[in-house]
C-alpha cells in the first residue's frame, strides 16, 4: 500500500470519456511481478438523470465491452453532483486498464492505493 | 524448449575481469533458478486468439517441472486433440474444468502441455515422466472453453456479464447457499473476485447484500448499502467482492424481502504457486 496523499497516485483525472477509453497505470503498478492494483474509485454525476455508472475492464478484454464492469448506482434523480466513493481491486495484465462512463456529465477519478504482490 | 540442467556452471571472474578456470565449478540451483522453482517466471494461460474455445496457450519464462529447469515454454493445448498438447485420456468433456498441467520428456527435453480432468494425477504420455500443475480451464455444457487471462496465480474472465452471472435477483433474507464450482477450480483456489449488485423497491433508504463464505458463522461481508435517498424507488449498485472460501460453496442474503441482489463471477485467485 503506498504512503503518498492521493493527489500524487492519479491514475485517472477527471474522465470523462463515453467509449472506452485506455488509461496508463505503469507508474501505479510493476506489473511483470503484480497483476492486482488497488484502486479508490471517485464517480460523479453533474446531470439530473438517475444515476452514474462507471465502466472499467482489463486492458484487452474485448468480451466485456456490453456490460457495466463496476457500476456504482448514485440513483438521486434530483440532485446534482452526486458522488461515489469505491475501493476496487482491479486485473492488470500489461500495465494498462480502459474505462468508460455510460454518458455526458459523468466522470470519474481513479486513485493507486497499492498492488498486490504475485511472486509466491 | 531449452532445458537448463539442474546443476548449473558458474563462473567465478578475478579482478581483471579474467575467467579463472580453476572457479568454473558445477552448483547445485543457484538462488534465482530456485525462485524460479518456486514460482514460474510469469506464467500467461489465455484462449487461443484464432481457437478460443478449445484451445490454451500456456507460456511462461523460467519454470521447474519437478527437478528439470526450463528456460521458456510456449505450448498450445487443443482439448479436441489426445495425448501430448491435448486431453491425457478419452475425449473432451464438456461441463468439466480440465486442469492444465506442463509435461516434461527427459529425454527428448520437450515440454508439451495436457489437459485432465485431475488435479492430482493426470495420465502422462508415453516418454514424458514429469509435470506441473499451471492452472485450470472451464469447459462449459456446450464444450466451449469460458474466455479468461490467467497472469501467474490470478484469473479474471473475459466474459460478459450475462455469461458470468451465478445468483440472479434473489431476496432470501436467510441465508441460503449457491454452490459456485461451475465458476472457480475450488480445489486449486484460494479466492473468487465476485460483482455483487443489489437493488430497492420499497423506498426505504437502504439495501444490503451480505456474502460469506459458506461455514462461516459469524463473519460476512456486507456491500452495495445503496439507496442514498429516502423515499427513490428501483435503485440499484453493483461493486466487488473479493472473498477467500473454505468450499466451493457462498452464502448469500438480502437484509429485507423488497430489496433483491445479483452474484456475478470476475475471477478468482489459485493456490499453486
Amino acid at each position: 500500500m503506498f504512503d503518498e496523499t492521493p493527489s500524487g497516485m492519479v491514475v485517472l483525472n477527471m474522465g470523462t470519456a463515453t467509449s472506452f477509453t485506455q488509461v496508463d497505470a505503469r507508474e501505479f503498478i510493476p506489473y511483470l511481478c503484480s497483476n492486482l492494483i488497488r484502486l479508490s474509485l471517485l464517480a460523479q454525476d453533474t446531470t439530473t438523470d438517475s444515476g452514474v455508472v462507471a465502466y472499467l475492464r482489463p486492458n484487452g478484454f474485448t468480451n466485456m465491452t456490453t456490460f457495466v464492469y463496476y457500476s456504482v448506482g448514485v440513483q438521486d434523480a434530483t440532485q446534482n453532483n452526486n458522488t461515489l466513493y469505491a475501493e476496487i481491486d482491479m486485473f492488470i495484465w500489461d500495465g494498462y486498464m480502459q474505462y468508460s462512463m455510460t454518458n455526458a456529465g459523468e466522470r470519474m477519478w481513479l486513485y493507486a492505493l497499492g498492488y498486490e504482490l504475485n511472486l509466491w | 524448449m531449452g532445458n537448463s540442467a539442474l546443476s548449473r556452471n558458474v563462473i567465478v571472474l578475478d579482478q581483471k575481469g579474467k575467467r579463472r578456470q580453476s572457479d568454473v565449478y558445477p552448483r547445485f540451483l543457484s538462488e534465482i533458478d530456485y525462485f524460479w522453482g518456486v514460482t514460474p517466471e510469469r506464467m500467461v494461460i489465455k484462449n487461443n486468439v484464432t481457437n478460443p474455445l478449445h484451445q490454451i496457450d500456456v507460456s511462461c519464462g523460467k519454470i521447474l517441472i519437478e527437478g528439470s529447469l526450463i528456460d521458456s515454454v510456449g505450448v498450445t493445448v487443443d482439448v479436441t486433440v489426445s495425448g501430448v498438447n491435448g486431453v491425457d485420456i478419452g475425449v473432451e468433456v464438456n461441463n468439466t474444468w480440465y486442469y492444465i498441467w506442463l509435461i516434461y520428456n527427459p529425454t527428448t527435453a520437450t515440454v508439451a502441455g495436457l489437459f485432465s480432468t485431475s488435479s492430482t494425477n493426470p495420465t502422462l504420455p508415453t516418454g514424458y515422466t514429469k509435470k506441473r500443475l499451471v492452472g485450470a480451464v472451464r469447459n462449459n455444457v456446450s464444450s466451449n472453453f469460458l474466455r479468461f487471462k490467467q497472469i501467474n496465480n490470478m484469473v479474471w474472465y473475459d466474459e460478459n456479464y450475462v455469461t458470468t452471472l451465478m445468483v440472479n435477483n434473489f431476496n432470501n433474507t436467510a441465508y441460503s447457499s449457491y454452490d459456485a464450482a461451475v465458476w472457480f477450480p475450488h480445489v486449486i483456489a484460494s479466492e473468487i473476485l465476485l460483482k455483487v449488485a443489489c437493488g430497492d423497491s420499497t423506498g426505504d433508504n437502504a439495501a444490503v447484500v451480505t456474502v460469506r463464505p459458506n461455514g462461516f458463522t459469524l463473519g460476512e461481508i456486507r456491500t452495495n448499502i445503496s439507496a442514498q435517498v429516502a423515499g427513490t424507488l428501483a435503485v440499484g449498485q453493483r461493486l466487488p467482492v473479493r472473498m477467500i472460501m473454505l468450499s466451493s460453496v457462498l452464502d448469500y442474503k438480502v437484509s429485507n424481502a423488497a430489496e433483491s441482489g445479483d452474484i456475478y463471477m470476475d475471477g478468482f485467485k489459485l493456490k499453486l504457486w
